[in-house]
């Protein structure tokens, strides 16, 4: 109890805000310095930066436990406290079974799956079955990854730290390649890899949406760093895009796409105009207009965020709880005395 | 007794500023050339608009050597090459001069001066438009070339003619063209009127110039037409400056205390905050659309938040000092809003920005807590110089921070109702409620600092003097979140309120910041026992 006493502190309370506060200003300051995704990857997607946040969320189930039993003066006191106990479990739940990526869609062409913010390697040979290597986004810098080419092989087994080595079939031997993936920063996503033939290394740098062959003695090899993909249940065709400019400038003022959303398993078709600012639900998935491309040469396309947040309407509903708590406490006249220092 | 001063002084501000609009134009021919209807930027406007912001975009002003801008700019129209000798673009920035060779100590360049370093800042600029696409943030001398490219292309695009669209399209809904490129019989009609003007035939000119309003009036709505005059008078009556004018004229008659000059400062303060509303007022109509886009809009609608929430606890809680702290506050912000380099003209908004009332609503809340935040610091400065003086008692004290107290409590709420707002939208926009965006996490910072505040004022840990020093320190989050996540952090979504510049009045207000709380803490703690409360 003495414990719980000293977590539901205001104390407490005020030091892990302060704490937090700094280490904010710490990781904002590096994004300005090394891009957003530095420090999504550093700071907001690490097991710790939950942790913390975990620790926020015992220090007010504690300053709650600390007042039990509740008195009548507690009621808004405590509905503001559970607010932020329910806004954050809701921020657990999204992040946990939230899903969220993007899909490229051409006009008259449709897609079923959406990119995601991670990266995978594809390595191959020209016309084999391809190899993926997923590259965690949690962390920054990879272990190195080895994998070695088979050339007598349909496929390309790998060996790494993590990997499991069941899966793919170990082939030592004097014809083999060793690749080394060495995940770098820049900007964007990019890898260095290291391509061994027993002959020569062969170095390079890859960045997003890259490809290239690299031609060892024992035939040529194809890399390329991509997005990584996900299957949808359905499928989106675009049928038309739209733009509407400013008069006499190229300045968007609106943009949408008229779509056909099918069901893959019912195989039922529905007709769809997504805008700027009009999502549409579906099925657990909201799918928004985010950009576009106009390209002369290819024909418009239509840039889609797919997003699935199972947790927003727990945020909702606890935000609401939050400022209705904290209206009633700053505005209620016991509250509202004034205070001898 | 009290009302009937205040309603003349009202009546004699308001009556001598009106006085001076209808003076506004030398001539006749000025008058109508200021009308001629053009479309810039996405826009119907006035002649006189269009050039005072073209202007104002080259060479930092509103008027040529005294001459207005829509004259300066008609009266090249015919001969537009000689523009390229006159020096009209605004260059201040030391390093940029020097890595273009320029002399450091001149401001203006012309466009043959600055052709020879056309190469180099294009490359500049390139680099800088590089890093942006890879998320990278441009250096300041690339933000800098950047914005003189801008003016180059600007200036360039107005002496080849590209910006004149004045000639009505064929069918509705389409772009207005220029002289140039139009074939049809106005292109003919507009050339003369140019040639009329350069050749100082000014009885014809008049006549002719009336006719093509008339005509031009034909394509457009009654709606576009009555906007036009709106933004007409906007730019006229300069609403905004003669609010900070008036606010200034309240601020020091309220400061004397004299009981005929506190009168005068009531109706100065009134008729400040009657041009202020004005002004907001018109802009919203012309644009139909509130206040909410860029820096220059935020900061007046703060500062007439600050002005109303000012307004309103002295209405409830019968203390000057609110108005005269206001006041002070907003004369300062009002004329810094006036002297910085940013854009101001009223623009077209990006599409996520566009007819969403959850933005509408995200925007106003979370502008409105920095406006009663600006209150906290003000009546917070006054507090904390008044006690280092030794010049307020004990209970006065206790009364100010109490006041600050609760209107950092108003604000915290503002400034949470308004980031949920944010996230709302940002859900239906982008598809998350939350992403650690620059701008929500500085949001996050500041409403955990007056948080922290809050909590220790209400458990009594806060005595008075911290809670007017945390009221400066809080301030200076929410100027970080307000300004410096744009300008100086210069990432993340918020990406369209992005600019540069006024840095250094921000930095001259940090160091002030700095010597005044010096000052205040040496004071409170050099001689212990004597200011304790």
């Amino acid at each position: 109890m003495w414990l719980v006493r000293k977590i539901g502190s205001v104390t407490f309370t005020v030091w892990i805000s302060v704490i937090l506060m700094i280490l904010l200003i710490v990781s904002t300051t590096l994004e300005s310095l090394h891009g957003t995704s530095f420090v999504q990857r550093r700071v907001y997607q690490t097991h710790w930066f939950d942790i913390y946040l975990a620790l926020i969320w015992i220090n007010i189930f504690c300053t709650l436990i600390v007042r039990f039993p509740f008195k009548k003066k507690h009621i808004s006191f405590i509905i503001t406290h559970i607010g932020i106990l329910g806004l954050l479990l809701g921020a657990l739940l999204t992040s946990m079974y939230g899903l969220e990526g993007w899909m490229i869609v051409h006009a008259g062409d449709s897609a079923d799956t959406m990119n995601i913010d991670d990266y995978q390697l594809k390595a191959s040979y020209p016309d084999r079955p391809a190899l993926m290597i997923g590259l965690d986004k949690r962390q920054y810098r990879l272990p190195v990854t080895d994998a070695r080419f088979d050339p007598e092989k349909k496929f390309c087994p790998l060996v790494s730290a993590k990997a499991n080595i069941d899966q793919y079939r170990f082939a030592p031997g004097e014809k083999s390649v060793t690749l080394s993936v060495n995940y770098v920063q820049e900007g964007n996503a990019a890898v260095d890899i290291a391509l061994n033939d027993g002959r020569k290394i062969f170095k390079h740098r890859l960045r997003e949406g890259d490809e290239t062959t690299i031609h060892t003695y024992l035939g040529d090899i194809i890399l390329a760093l991509s997005s990584k993909v996900r299957p949808l249940p359905f499928s989106l065709a675009l049928k038309n895009f739209k733009k509407i400019d400013y008069p006499g400038t190229d300045k968007p003022a609106s943009f949408e796409s008229e779509v056909v959303v099918t069901d893959k398993r019912e195989n039922a078709e529905s007709h769809q105009t997504i805008s700027m600012n009009r999502p549409l639900d579906y099925k657990g998935y909201r799918i928004f207009q985010s950009s576009y491309i106009q390209d002369a040469a290819n024909g418009d396309a239509s840039v889609f965020t797919v997003a699935k947040k199972p947790g927003t309407t727990l945020i909702y509903l606890s935000s609401v709880s939050i400022f209705l708590g904290a209206f009633c406490q700053f505005y209620t006249k016991k509250n509202g005395k004034e205070h001898d220092v | 007794m009290k009302k009937i001063f205040s309603t003349i002084g009202i009546i004699l501000l308001m009556g001598g500023l009106l006085c001076k609009v209808p003076c506004a134009f030398a001539s006749d021919a000025a008058q109508l050339i200021s009308q001629i209807p053009i479309q810039h930027e996405g826009r119907m406007k006035s002649f006189d608009v269009f050039a005072r912001e073209t202007l104002r975009q080259l060479a930092g002003k509103e008027t040529w050597q005294k001459e207005p801008a829509s004259l300066f700019i008609f009266k090249h129209l015919a001969h537009p090459r000689e523009l390229l000798q006159i020096p009209l673009v605004r260059l201040d920035n030391l390093p940029l001069k020097d890595h273009l060779g320029l002399p450091a100590d001149r401001k203006y360049f012309s466009y043959m001066e600055l052709k020879p370093s056309l190469n180099e800042l294009t490359a500049l600029a390139a680099s800088g438009q590089k890093k942006r696409d890879d998320d990278l943030k441009p250096t300041q001398l690339e933000q800098k070339a950047e914005f003189l490219y801008k003016q180059m292309v600007t200036l360039d695009k107005l002496i080849v003619g590209e910006l004149l669209q004045v000639i009505p399209p064929d069918g509705k809904g389409r772009a207005w063209s220029t002289p140039k490129e139009a074939a049809n019989p106005l292109a003919a009609q507009f050339r003369q009127l140019t040639t009329l003007y350069a050749a100082g035939q000014e009885t014809e000119f008049v006549h002719q110039t009336g006719q093509w309003i008339k005509e031009t009036a034909r394509y457009l709505s009654p709606h576009t037409i009555k906007t036009i005059r709106l933004e007409n008078v906007y730019y006229r009556i300069k609403a905004f400056r003669m609010a900070w004018i008036l606010y200034l004229i309240a601020f020091i008659a309220l400061v004397t205390g004299r009981p005929l000059l506190r009168k005068i400062g009531y109706g100065a303060l009134a008729a400040g905050l009657i041009y202020h509303s004005l002004g907001l007022i018109l802009r919203c109509l012309i644009l139909s659309r509130p206040p909410v886009s860029n820096m220059f809009e935020s900061m007046i609608f703060m500062n007439w938040i600050l002005m109303v929430s000012a307004v309103i606890y002295f209405l409830v809680k019968k203390v000057d000092y609110l108005l005269e702290a206001g006041a002070l506050a907003s004369v300062l912000v009002m004329i810094y809003a006036d002297l910085l380099p940013i854009e101001r003209s009223l623009g077209v908004l990006v599409p996520v920005l566009r007819s969403n009332y959850w933005l509408t609503l995200h925007v106003l809340t979370v502008v409105s807590s920095y406006g009663i935040f600006g209150l906290c610091m003000a009546l917070g400065h006054r507090q904390l110089f008044l006690s280092a003086l030794g010049r307020i008692d004990a209970q006065q004290e206790k009364l100010s921070a109490h006041l600050i107290y609760r209107l950092i409590q108003a604000g915290v709420i503002a400034l949470g109702v308004g980031t949920f707002l944010g996230g709302i939208w940002a859900n239906e926009s982008w598809g998350r409620f939350w992403g650690w965006d620059p701008k929500e996490t500085w949001a996050l910072i500041t409403f955990l600092g007056y948080m922290v505040v809050v909590h220790l004022r209400a458990t009594n840990k806060l005595n008075n003097f911290w809670v007017a020093a945390c009221s400066l320190l809080g301030f200076l989050l929410v100027l970080m979140t307000w300004y410096g996540v744009n300008f100086l952090l210069g990432k993340g979504l918020h990406s369209y309120g992005f600019g540069s510049g006024g840095t250094q009045w921000v930095l001259c207000y940090l160091i002030f910041e700095l010597f005044f709380l010096v000052f205040v803490f040496i004071k409170k703690y050099a001689k212990p026992g004597i200011y304790r409360a």
